[in-house]
């Protein structure tokens, strides 16, 4: 029965959106009253994606509570995650609702001054991965490893100022930052649009599958 | 008996197949020293405007007084070395024309950086909050927020992220949808593309993104087939467009080193193949020696 109903949701809500997004407002002098209700529906599913970030805390908080209960491997990587938790959570209820200048600092540190740095720091290990990988993965073996190599290698120099200084006696039109331009707007956006034709085609079967709760996923055990 | 200079030949051989064999541990230090090196010495290269960077600064050239722009500042920490030069020189820019622009992001966090670099400019040009720009907070949904918001946005958000109703807010008096918003500019590590489908493609209101460097090509299509009107590449867009508007800020100072490490990275890739092409020079003359020699115990 439960499966039932979530089905029907699914495919209510699903035509719904794709009526309200292909009917006109008025057919014939006749108000279809969709778009109406985009708004309401909106709202109500902007409550239910927030509710997901709620889910989030709820599921890790589980997670990292048993392991800490059972104190498995790690268990002190859990307790940091509730310490770092309950310290923003607190910090920014009270920055809302209760400001004071001790709890805007204490923010600062927090957001500021931890947070984006490793946040930060933590996205830019992946220069020094990408270094790494280039130098052993772009090795030129076939005319087709030449070619990708090759544009990779004038992409890379064109799209920052060093490729302009190294061409800059060279005629505007052979000038790097003119190739690699060339290379984006017109072979790059070529193949893309082919990829993407393919990628959009799947896209809608699968969007029927889970419209009509074809998926396995989408039954309840 | 060993030839005058085999020797050498011997050792060029040896070199030039060790180029192939880099430690990771050398490369990692080259690269830090990559962008360390640029930050502490000041250089300063020529930058070329790209077409699609004049096209995010012509359309904001163009935009009118009489309607606001929608920063959409759906990015983190992550991705702060790219977007916040980017965010930073469209607010610059929207500031000193007087356009009115409201903040919004679809991530929690982005909605802090996005005051963060308002509140920085705002005091630099004498702008006001509520008057000049508004930070609409946090909205969930996607596809469902913006379809929603493009019909009626004060029906979508009622409160700005103070808590004070938008009706209260003297720059949103009077703007009741989307066709009260000159443009939409999506900043993020890949910017949604539901702006274009749900706004630009029902609308017709323009749409500019400012994304990450690694994901542009996928926006290249939408600026041929004219749904984009301009494109803030990575940190090189943040730099045109601090050229565009004669200053030098964080994206000037950032493309020196990304340049460094892009033309580090290209020599890199020229040695691993030369030492991948010496190395298999090398393999094919072992192999003929070793053939040469059985040829020979056969006879």
């Amino acid at each position: 029965m439960k499966e039932r109903v979530v089905k029907i949701i699914t495919l209510l809500g699903g035509l719904y959106y794709f009526l309200e997004f292909v009917l006109p407002q008025e057919i014939k002098g006749h108000t279809t009253y969709l778009s109406s209700f985009i708004v309401p529906m909106g709202n109500i599913l902007m409550v239910l994606w927030a509710f997901a970030v709620g889910l989030g805390l709820i599921n890790l908080s589980i997670t990292h509570g048993k392991k800490v209960k059972k104190l498995e491997p790690g268990w002190i990587y859990s307790i940091a995650f509730f310490i770092a938790m309950l310290a923003m959570m607190v910090t920014c209820f009270l920055d809302t609702y209760h400001p004071t200048s001790l709890v805007r600092q204490f923010y600062e540190i927090l957001f500021t001054r931890m947070y984006m740095p490793l946040g930060a720091t933590i996205f830019s290990l992946l220069a020094l991965f990408m270094a790494t990988s280039a130098y052993r993965a772009m090795r030129v073996r076939t005319f087709e490893a030449t070619v990708m190599v090759v544009s990779a290698c004038i992409i890379m120099l064109g799209q920052v100022p060093i490729g302009l200084w190294m061409t800059r006696t060279l005629p505007s039109c052979i000038q790097l930052p003119r190739v690699s331009a060339w290379l984006l707007w017109i072979a790059n956006t070529a193949a893309y649009r082919a990829v993407m034709f393919g990628i959009y085609m799947g896209m809608i079967a699968v969007a029927l599958r889970l419209w009509l709760s074809l998926e396995k996923g989408m039954e309840l055990r | 008996m060993a030839l005058p200079g085999e020797g050498y030949g011997i050792k060029m051989k040896e070199f030039l197949v060790k180029l192939g064999k880099i430690d990771r541990r050398v490369i990692y230090l080259l690269v830090i020293l990559a962008v360390v090196i640029p930050l502490i010495v000041k250089i300063r290269l020529p930058i070329f405007i790209s077409r699609e960077t004049n096209g995010v600064y012509t359309i904001i050239e163009h935009c009118p007084e009489d309607k606001i722009v929608l920063l959409d500042c759906t990015w983190d920490a992550g991705n702060r070395g790219e977007n916040w030069p980017q965010t930073e020189a469209v607010m610059v820019h929207l500031m000193r024309k007087g356009i009115k622009f409201a903040i919004m992001s679809r991530i929690p966090q982005g909605t802090g950086f996005g005051r963060e670099i308002a509140e920085k400019v705002a005091k630099k040009y004498g702008k006001k909050y509520g008057i000049d720009w508004c930070n609409l907070g946090y909205l969930p949904g996607e596809a469902a927020m913006i379809q929603a918001l493009a019909k009626d946005i004060k029906g979508v958000v009622k409160k700005d992220i103070k808590g004070t109703p938008l009706d209260s807010i003297p720059m949103m008096q009077g703007i009741e949808d989307i066709h009260d918003i000159s443009l939409v500019c999506g900043i993020a590590y890949w910017p949604s593309e539901d702006w274009l489908r749900f706004v630009q493609g029902v609308y017709g209101t323009n749409v500019a993104f400012c994304s990450s460097a690694i994901v542009s090509s996928a926006m290249y299509p939408f600026l041929d087939s004219g749904q984009l009107c301009g494109l803030l590449v990575g940190v090189r867009g943040a730099a045109e467009y601090e050229r565009l508007l004669g200053t030098e800020e964080l994206g000037t100072e950032l493309i020196v080193p990304q340049s460094m490490v892009h033309l580090l990275i290209v020599v890199l890739i020229v040695l691993a193949n030369i030492g991948f092409w010496a190395e298999r020079r090398e393999k094919k003359e072992e192999r003929r020696g070793i053939r040469d020699e059985g040829g020979e115990t056969g006879k």
